[in-house]
């Protein structure tokens, strides 16, 4: 049984080798922008029409708006109701999904080849013909009116949301969230969800990504057929400012039965397209991107603190931030911070050749598997769309992570993790930690409530 | 359909370790998916989450592999690594660069058969205080976080291996010692109670070389034989409020049904569709859309080797009252088992089963997971073509038949404010 070596890992004698998909690019006759990946395995269709609008398009005092619209424009259009236009996408075994987030609008549908045709017409009644019915936008909106209260219960949620307004801020609608402040929901009205839907959704601010087994051609001609040329407008997209708030802020909510507190730890950043990505994107592979990262490494695996710890940079159009989340065992909650803080500043003057080598590998062995489904296809080619990268950005990525060296991690670390504009965030109960916050030094601590208001000035 | 027949290889070790192979070209990747016959139904009475702990158990190291280097080995080559347990099984995968398979095997190989050589008081304790926070976090500290604890526990008796939640109960964890662990693992971690599943890019004869050369010098011990259980009915039906902190109350209703890949689970899936699937469902149709009592509603049948259930599940509005809501249910279960589903229905419900089968051959770690799924409660690896046929060959009056079920007694769990507690 013991005749086999065990002791030395088996050596790689052969590199795989990975062919990038040919990515087309599609104008429509309107001059709608798409791009496209043909994949032939299955014989289905993942199709995204993207509209450049989301909450931060939500006016003052009408936050919730962009949401509940796009709740909305397929409760019934071009002469079905909300059931018979379901009925119809199930008929076919296809699916639609409406989603927004804060700049952009989503459509979604996954269908078989053969029923995308069909599937596509039900799109266009959506996209030109929607109902907006009264009844359903009542109910709709008391249905949101309902999660805003759910989600008072989850405390992840909270920090998630607290986190991003105190980061962009409140004059900022940066930080809006999706579903809207109760008080604003409650006002909204059908016709205001009419004028968002005639002011933002038309195909000049719009495109499309598409993986799937049909030809580019027929891509296009259906496209020309059923999804150019809709909406009203020729509005100008809004540029959004954000100025960073120059101090370290600690929030905090008050659960006083919870057994673990949620934290929240990170400042803003820059936007994608600054040069430092692939720097920032191998410094967070070490720091926190993965399992045996820094910091999850430390909390979870040496100390027992967590189930898991991680640290990411999200981008929007115009800016960005770096973010640390986990949640931690009540009474180990300053441990916990202190920790963090520990490693957010020794990835800024440390970091080993191994370390740099295992982190650009790992991030370079693992690009093909992006290519598999498509589901992922769609996603890449939205990250191109989204951050108007160039067909060139997947020729390019292995090289431009293999270039990064331990002086450019160090420095994306240093210029991207903010001590001194560091926001932190904890919910949970304050006795396990309220005593000790300031040894952290804080410019402002600010008690909220689950709805992100003030509740006392400490 | 051809698209879901997969050409594939099966065969077994001396050691009894089952093996299958599954080729697929079109990117250099492999996925290992190994599955070993043991989930929470062979936790011990009083060790709730012994088979989970022990999935955790599997990353701290084995005699040839340090603690932390099962992740760093795979996330260092490029892959992406998990496992999960469940009543009846648990599952550990990689999905890896082709060229990085043999590693892979190795890896798996050596936790398989050396683990024990590296298990210590200290990665024991470390891995509990993990389990404790993960049960924080996912139940305890969550909305409806009991929701499954408090229903198996009213759903089958105290001597059922699915009375206890797979977490386990928080003073089990914290009681796990290394006998504990290491008699788990003399018991169920060996070849024979375990199948291995690589799909991908890879040739069938080194394959199979590799999985010779790490797995046949590992040795099995006793045979693990399938549990005795007596699976009774309710005799009664069960009603628990639960306290919670949460703002909108959910109700749970329960009925037991069949085990695993029983012929009338097809028409069960079907129902549930046909009641809560879309906008279309008859239960959301009426709870959300026309009454507006319900903020979502869902239903679903669940089953394993040592039982099944039909769930429906909805959080109701602000204001507005579970009893009506389960009124409401009761009322269209009778309606759609006197009256009878409609054709379209059945069709609209087989459409999007048909679909979904063929969305779901996109990922290989899928495909590698059903592979291992039907082999191991079937015996046959490539099943997709056949289990659609069984949704396909589901009748109107094969649905209608399924009110048997939901004639008997039943579970009524309800989550309420906590601020209620006493008032109701």
């Amino acid at each position: 049984m013991m005749t086999l070596d065990r002791t030395t890992p088996p050596q790689i004698v052969e590199q795989a080798k990975f062919h990038l998909p040919e990515i087309e690019e599609i104008i429509s006759d309107s001059g709608m922008k798409g791009l496209f990946i043909q994949k032939t395995k299955l014989p289905m269709v993942q199709f995204t029409l993207i509209i450049s609008t989301g909450c931060v398009l939500d006016d003052e005092g009408k936050s919730g708006l962009a949401n509940l619209t796009a709740i909305l424009i397929d409760e019934g259009a071009g002469g079905l109701t909300a059931l018979e236009l379901n009925n119809q996408f199930e008929m076919l075994g296809s699916s639609i999904q409406i989603s927004i987030n804060h700049e952009f609008m989503y459509f979604t549908i996954v269908s078989l080849e053969e029923k995308f045709s069909e599937t596509l017409t039900l799109l266009s009644k959506i996209l030109n013909q929607p109902h907006f019915e009264e009844t359903e936008f009542l109910r709709e909106r008391s249905k949101v009116l309902a999660q805003l209260l759910q989600i008072k219960d989850e405390p992840d949620t909270i920090a998630d949301k607290i986190f991003e307004e105190k980061i962009f801020g409140f004059e900022n609608k940066l930080g809006n969230f999706n579903l809207g402040k109760e008080e604003d929901v409650q006002k909204l009205t059908n016709e205001d969800v009419r004028n968002f839907y005639n002011s933002q959704i038309s195909s000049d601010r719009a495109g499309f990504i598409c993986a799937g087994s049909l030809d580019p051609k027929t891509l296009k001609n259906l496209v020309n057929q059923f999804v150019d040329n809709f909406g009203k407008t020729k509005t100008s997209e809004t540029q959004l400012f954000v100025h960073p708030n120059k101090k370290r802020r600690f929030y905090f909510v008050h659960k006083p039965e919870a057994q673990q507190t949620e934290i929240r730890i990170g400042n803003l950043s820059d936007k994608r397209s600054d040069g430092d990505f692939y720097a920032k994107t191998v410094m967070n592979t070490i720091l926190g991107g993965q399992f045996n990262s820094r910091i999850n490494f430390k909390l979870r695996e040496t100390k027992g603190f967590t189930y898991g710890a991680n640290s990411l940079f999200s981008y929007r159009k115009e800016r960005g931030y770096f973010l640390l989340t986990t949640s931690v065992q009540s009474e180990h909650t300053i441990e916990a911070v202190q920790d963090t803080f520990y490693e957010l500043n020794r990835i800024k003057e440390s970091i080993t050749a191994d370390e740099l080598e295992a982190a650009k590998l790992s991030i370079i062995r693992r690009f093909p598997s992006n290519f598999e489904t498509y589901y992922q296809l769609a996603a890449g080619l939205n990250t191109l769309y989204i951050y108007d990268l160039q067909p060139s950005y997947f020729d390019e990525y292995i090289s431009n992570i293999r270039s990064v060296t331990i002086d450019d991690a160090l420095n994306a670390a240093k210029n991207n993790i903010l001590d001194d504009e560091t926001v932190v965030v904890l919910v949970g109960n304050k006795e396990q930690f309220i005593n000790q916050i300031n040894e952290f030094n804080f410019d402002e601590v600010e008690e909220l409530n689950e709805s992100g208001n003030p509740v006392i000035a400490l | 359909m051809k698209i879901l027949s997969l050409d594939y290889k099966k065969y077994s070790l001396q050691n009894g370790l089952e093996v299958i192979l599954y080729q697929d070209k079109s990117l250099p990747i492999a996925v290992v998916n190994l599955w070993y016959n043991v989930g929470s139904s062979r936790d011990p009475m009083n060790k709730t989450g012994l088979a989970h702990l022990f999935e955790h158990m599997m990353f701290q190291g084995s005699k040839h592999v340090k603690k932390g280097e099962h992740f760093k080995f795979i996330q260092d080559n490029g892959g992406t690594l998990n496992a999960s347990t469940s009543f009846d099984v648990t599952n550990y995968f990689e999905k890896i660069p082709s060229d990085f398979l043999e590693t892979a095997l190795w890896l798996e190989s050596d936790r398989m058969g050396f683990f024990l050589e590296a298990l210590t008081d200290e990665t024991l304790a470390n891995q509990i205080e993990v389990v404790k926070n993960e049960r924080l976090e996912r139940y305890d500290n969550q909305p409806y976080g009991l929701t499954w604890q408090k229903l198996f526990g009213l759903l089958y008796n105290e001597s059922h291996p699915y009375h206890a939640p797979t977490i386990g109960l928080m003073d089990h964890i914290l009681s796990y010692n290394q006998k504990d662990v290491s008699d788990f693992c003399n018991t169920y971690y060996q070849p024979r109670n375990a199948s291995l599943v690589i799909a991908g890019d890879f040739e069938i004869d080194s394959a199979k070389d590799l999985v010779e050369k790490y797995f046949s010098g590992i040795n099995s011990s006793a045979k693990v034989d399938p549990l005795n259980v007596e699976e009774s009915e309710l005799h009664e039906s069960k009603s628990e409020v639960v306290f919670d902190s949460v703002s909108l109350e959910k109700i749970l209703l329960v009925w037991k049904t069949e085990k695993i890949f029983h012929e009338n689970n097809f028409a069960l899936d079907i129902l549930s569709d046909i009641l809560t699937g879309s906008k279309n469902g008859r239960l959301h149709n009426i709870l959300v859309l026309k009454q507006e009592l319900a903020l979502q509603v869902s239903a679903f049948q669940y089953s394993g080797s040592y039982g099944g259930f039909f769930c429906i599940t909805a959080t109701a509005k602000p204001g507005k009252s579970l009893d009506e809501i389960k009124k409401i249910i009761f009322e269209e279960l009778t309606n759609l088992f006197t009256n009878n589903i409609t054709i379209e229905e059945l069709i609209r419900s087989k459409n999007g089963i048909k679909a979904n089968f063929i969305y779901g051959m996109q990922s290989l770690d899928s495909v590698a997971n059903h592979l291992n799924h039907y082999n191991f409660y079937l015996g046959e690896p490539n099943y997709f073509s056949h289990e659609l046929s069984l949704y396909e060959k589901v009748e109107r009056e094969s649905v209608k038949n399924c009110a048997k079920y939901f004639n008997k007694p039943f579970i009524d769990l309800r989550f309420v404010p906590k601020e209620k507690e006493g008032k109701v």
